[in-house]
């Protein structure tokens, strides 16, 4: 993991110098100032915020002293949330996402993943904050801050352990939105940033807005199906981990068709309320000669690490530390009577 | 202002030399054991990170020793269009403030990850 030099940052500081920032929230109505909330409550109010306003802005993103902007469109129509980031620099990637639909152009690959989630699990309940998380780690508002013109409280979770990540959010007091956060390791250090140049709240956002700006021409389509046809060799399998990280536990456990991938793959969810590890286990091809080895990969600050369990791959992903991924990972095994049909 | 300090040195004596091992050993003792205490969170198992054992080299009394490295056994590599679909699909169950740090990081991130590329015959592609 890269950590933020003197230099670097000098560079994310220059590199958002020149934006000129704005947040436009003329139709939403201002929170009266005298409303205090506990820093818990601004991270629920943050978390509504994100999940339920329609916003249209653009921000640096920082990790490893590379700096690239990024556009988010968010809106929530009809009960339907539709979602689009796309990078500005670099890649060209788009994220898009509509409902339970999600696509993924990777240009740089010429390539599209598609995922379509069962229509039960479209609207997915994100992890919540709660007393036994904040007992893993330390919330608490450490200031008020002006940020691009707008009062911001400033609201640092620290974990209490090395398992976790903490974060530093710059909370705008009106929207609750977060103008500015940082991902920091369980030293204090600054891993990975997000700032916003320009917000916009608005109450309606046209469907053009999101349509990917890249051509698909020539592109590898990857698809991924509704519904996932268990296969007896991996769905059939109860698996669950021995022992967690303090704090976490596992709150969903679902079998689903990955793009490109050929049979079932089962998904299971830990979360400690504020982190998540996502942990997939498939069925892994008969292994010629040498026995494999784990394996570790990161995106960004996000960890990933393989292994092979009863002839089973696992993998864990979740923004955690590396070791925390690899202790999940290494926790898993089939349970029970399930595991005798092998 | 200059100054200068008395010599304190005399010619090295057995009984010196033997102090000497020994403060050089406790000193080696002590790194080993300050080593043992930086090891990874309880439970948690190394990463081999694709690479082959390291070869060993251990000083005896006979003299140095050194064991071969073993073949490189095959990595539990992540081809990295898997790994992308791990991080899609695990974004969907991420908090909201970290699931935007997530995909912006997929976004930005050159090789989404460190494993190899997937081999297009074992990717079920569907032309559009």
């Amino acid at each position: 993991m890269s950590r933020p030099s003197r230099s670097s940052g000098r560079l994310a500081s220059l590199a958002l110098a020149w934006a000129v920032a704005s947040v436009a929230a003329a139709e939403e109505p201002a929170q009266k100032r005298s409303v205090e909330y506990s820093p818990t409550g601004w991270l629920e109010r943050m978390d509504q915020a994100l999940t339920s306003r329609n916003y249209d802005g653009t921000f640096s993103h920082w990790q490893g002293g590379r700096v690239e902007m990024l556009r988010i469109i968010h809106r929530v129509q009809d009960g339907i949330v539709s979602e689009r980031l796309a990078s500005l620099d670099g890649s060209g990637r788009e994220f898009i996402r509509t409902g339970a639909s999600l696509v993924c152009y990777l240009p740089d690959r010429r390539t599209v993943l598609v995922e379509q989630r069962p229509s039960e699990e479209s609207l997915v309940s994100f992890p919540t904050v709660n007393d036994q998380t904040a007992s893993f780690y330390d919330i608490r508002e450490v200031g008020h801050m002006r940020l691009n013109h707008r009062d911001t409280h400033v609201i640092a979770v620290s974990p209490k352990d090395e398992y976790r990540y903490g974060y530093r959010l710059w909370v705008d007091e009106s929207t609750a939105m977060p103008l500015r956060s940082q991902l920091v390791d369980p030293h204090g250090q600054v891993i990975e940033q997000i700032v916003f140049a320009s917000l916009t709240l608005s109450a309606r956002i046209a469907d053009a807005a999101f349509r990917p700006d890249i051509s698909t021409e020539g592109f590898q389509w990857l698809r991924a199906d509704a519904t996932p046809h268990p296969q007896p060799g991996t769905s059939a399998l109860a698996w669950s981990a021995t022992s967690l990280p303090p704090g976490f536990r596992m709150t969903v456990r679902s079998a689903q068709i990955l793009p490109g991938s050929v049979g079932a793959v089962d998904h299971l969810v830990f979360t400690d309320g504020f982190a998540s590890v996502s942990v997939f286990v498939e069925r892994q091809p008969a292994p010629s000669g040498q026995p494999p080895v784990p394996e570790s990969a990161t995106v960004g600050s996000s960890s990933a690490f393989s292994t092979v369990v009863d002839g089973h791959k696992i993998t864990a992903v979740g923004e955690v530390p590396p070791a925390t991924v690899r202790f999940i990972a290494g926790q898993l095994k089939a349970q029970g009577a399930a595991a005798a049909g092998r | 202002m200059r100054c200068c300090w008395p010599s304190r040195r005399s010619p090295p004596t057995p009984r010196r030399a033997l102090a000497g091992a020994a403060v050089a050993a406790g000193v080696a003792t002590v790194s080993i054991l300050w080593l043992r205490t930086q090891a990874p969170l309880p439970g948690a198992q190394l990463a081999a990170g694709g690479q082959s054992t390291p070869p060993t080299a251990t000083a005896s009394a006979q003299g140095d020793s050194y064991v071969v490295p073993r073949p490189r056994p095959a990595a539990v590599a992540v081809p990295s269009t898997e790994l992308a679909n791990y991080v899609v699909a695990h974004s969907m169950f991420s908090t909201p403030v970290a699931r935007r740090n997530l995909l912006s990081a997929f976004m930005t991130s050159e090789s989404a990850g460190a494993g190899t590329e997937e081999p297009q015959s074992d990717v079920k592609a569907i032309a559009q």
